[in-house]
């Protein structure tokens, strides 16, 4: 189907808005993906098509050795696929170097730094990326503005709560504005109060800033919390995409094909 | 010792399980299952304590001192403490700079019954510190950029055995005194993996990390006016990964020779060499004109100095310690002493082989420095740093005197003058400085 020139045209000025807005428009497709280790006869990840669209939250669910991290590492760029292609906004970046496909780990950076304040913490990654200092200091307030934290920007991470100072540590990640958010259980050693408000925290954030997302996980729970769709992943296939109202028949009849 | 009750004391009257203290790597297991581990590690009595906790860290950590070791305690989730103490035990199996395990908790509870995080116990680095100490006690010139070297060739090195970091930072390594530069130990390895051959990708996240992390560190140090303002803290990120890139490419081009230039693969070894490398195996193909050679290196092994000296003199020492043990060893053979030594024993210099000569030096120079070193002064530096230290001293002092000094005394004014008055380093978290 060809598109209408006026559809193109709105299109074009609705991506111009939301990037003067800070936001991202941002799409993730999977085309034939798959991946082998060295020296293995059989694929850690089969063929499979996944298109993520814009602002959501896809989690990826599955158990220990699933394939759900290895797809996170691909999209990274930490594993070459074997077969496939990774496409971001149309863009092929399945060969692309980690630096050149605009790809981040939340937690990427753990520590807080005790004698920086909460304004350099948030923003001393964007210097190490060479952005003028102008565009660091407004990403950094519309940050902390977004997240409750505007009066902390002068603190030392000493002065704060242990949500505030976690909550400080993902919004290093979404002050990079990337194309792509992704999640590696970032919550499994968590004890289940920090895991709570810290699920309850990535959710915010992820809507807050629309960020395009993938997150990998093996607790179902957690998975129908946060997603906008789960994808299910069993012994490296991909055997469905739904919405979290319908997981746990999905997870039922898998277990019934297996047994 | 503290008030507090025991864990084993805490049982009884609670009724609550005691914690399992698993795989310990040391004899002071009773010792160990003492601790009040029923606490957080954060209600931890400070009597207990050898030490302040280190500057950055995710995680709470204590240094308690017990038999004769200061362990490193460090408060993570059960399946990350096993996880960690893994790890480091491979990587140390794999002869990577690293500190030791010695045992993890797990199951732990509060006199309440609540569970408590485990935790990873590790044995502190003697004479090791952590690069803010470095830079609060070490005015050296460009002490920052010798340790971002150190960082690389640690990175390398992980790098080569297949370990990804996912953690780079001069906050997560100890730094060992090495001649006049350093060696760098992993201190955290809790985000790692191990593989069979890293992948481009993975080395260039290593290295996107470390730049970030490093100016980070910077950064903080001169928030904490530790280091002159002045100084760019984006450019100690770029350095590692300069420093990083030259090193890994040595290490490991594939170079095309003529079939005419195999004395290009000599250079290379040696080339290898000086950078502290040896080579253990190189693959060499010939094309199919036999026009060309390609040669790869296949096994690159780190401490050429290091297992060198081992082997001629039964002394371990870091890299560049060594290599100034066999600098002088070298001068000690040439010089007209070493003649009259081996007449004096009816020998003939010209045919003693490097491994007797190692022998008389060992004998007359190392040994009667080493021996010299009061008892209360052996804590100030390592062997093979003091070795460094007073060679580099007698070296001045004769500059200075215009003459050669005799090694007797040039022991004496080394260790009075300039020994005596350095801090002692070989347990930093004893000193409660940081």
């Amino acid at each position: 189907m060809t598109e209408h020139p006026r559809q193109v045209a709105d299109d074009q000025l609705l991506m111009n808005y939301m990037n003067y807005l800070g936001g991202n428009m941002s799409t993730v497709s999977l085309n034939g993906l798959s991946h082998a280790y060295e020296n293995t006869a059989s694929d850690s990840v089969h063929p499979f098509n996944l298109f993520i669209d814009d602002g959501e939250f896809l989690v990826l669910y599955g158990p220990s050795g699933s394939g759900k991290s290895t797809i996170l590492r691909m999209l990274h760029g930490l594993e070459a696929p074997k077969s496939g292609t990774i496409l971001i906004d149309g863009v092929d970046v399945t060969h692309a170097a980690v630096n050149d496909r605009d790809v981040t780990l939340a937690l990427e950076s753990y520590a807080l730094y005790p004698h920086m304040s909460v304004r350099d913490n948030l923003g001393f990654a964007l210097r190490v990326d060479g952005l003028p200092a102008e565009e660091i200091a407004e990403r950094v307030e519309s940050v902390t503005s977004k997240i409750g934290l505007r009066d902390f920007l002068d603190s030392v991470p000493g002065d704060l709560s242990q949500l505030q100072r976690q909550t400080i540590a993902l919004a290093r990640a979404v002050v990079r504005r990337p194309k792509v958010l992704i999640m590696d259980e970032p919550v499994v050693n968590l004890v289940p109060e920090h895991k709570a408000e810290t699920l309850a925290l990535v959710k915010d954030l992820q809507q807050e800033f629309a960020l395009t997302t993938l997150y990998a996980t093996s607790d179902l729970e957690d998975a129908k919390v946060l997603g906008d769709r789960i994808a299910f992943l069993d012994h490296g296939r991909l055997v469905g995409v739904e919405k979290p109202e319908v997981a746990e028949a999905l997870v039922a009849s898998i277990a019934d094909g297996e047994s | 010792m503290s008030e507090v009750p025991s864990p084993a004391e805490a049982a009884t009257s609670a009724e609550i399980p005691a914690p399992r203290i698993q795989a310990v790597r040391t004899a002071e297991h009773s010792a160990l299952a003492e601790l009040p581990w029923h606490l957080p590690l954060s209600d931890w009595p400070e009597d207990l304590l050898g030490g302040l906790p280190r500057g950055i860290s995710r995680h709470i950590v204590r240094y308690v001192e017990i038999g004769d070791e200061v362990l490193a305690i460090k408060e993570t989730e059960n399946r990350q403490a096993l996880r960690e103490f893994d790890i480091l035990g491979v990587l140390e199996n794999l002869d990577v700079p690293t500190v030791a395990a010695r045992a993890y908790v797990t199951d732990r509870r509060s006199a309440s019954g609540e569970a408590l995080p485990g935790a990873l116990i590790t044995a502190y680095l003697d004479f090791s510190l952590p690069y803010r100490a470095l830079f609060s006690r070490d005015l050296a010139q460009d002490t920052g950029g010798r340790l971002v070297d150190a960082l690389a060739v640690l990175l390398a090195r992980l790098h080569l055995v297949g370990f990804y970091w996912g953690d780079v930072s001069l906050s997560n390594t100890l730094f060992r005194r090495d001649a006049d530069a350093y060696a760098a130990y992993v201190v955290d390895a809790e985000t790692g993996e191990l593989h069979d051959q890293l992948s481009d990708g993975q080395r260039q996240m290593d290295l996107r990390i470390a730049r970030t992390n490093i100016a980070g560190d910077f950064l903080d140090l001169q928030a904490a006016g530790l280091i002159d303002p002045a100084i760019d803290p984006l450019a100690a990120g770029q350095r590692l990964c300069e420093s990083y890139e030259g090193l890994w490419t040595e290490l490991t081009r594939v170079e095309e020779f003529s079939v005419n230039e195999r004395w290009r693969i000599d250079e290379r070894i040696r080339r290898l060499n000086d950078l502290g490398f040896d080579l253990g195996e190189l693959t060499v193909t010939t094309d199919l004109d036999g026009v060309s050679l390609l040669v790869e290196p296949k096994v690159v092994e780190p401490n050429h100095h290091s297992r060198r000296l081992l082997r001629l003199t039964g002394i371990g020492a870091n890299e560049n310690q060594a290599r100034t043990m066999l600098n002088d060893l070298d001068s000690y053979r040439s010089a007209p002493e070493f003649a009259e030594s081996a007449e004096a024993t009816g020998e003939d210099s010209a045919e003693l082989g490097e491994a007797e000569a190692a022998r008389k030096w060992l004998e007359e120079v190392y040994k009667p420095l080493i021996q010299a070193i009061p008892e209360h002064l052996t804590h100030k530096l390592e062997p093979g740093q003091i070795f460094y230290e007073f060679v580099e001293h007698r070296r001045v002092m004769s500059r200075a005197r215009q003459r050669d000094i005799p090694t007797m005394e040039a022991i004496a004014y080394f260790i009075v003058d300039y020994l005596a008055n350095l801090p002692d380093e070989s347990r930093y978290v004893d000193s409660k400085q940081f």
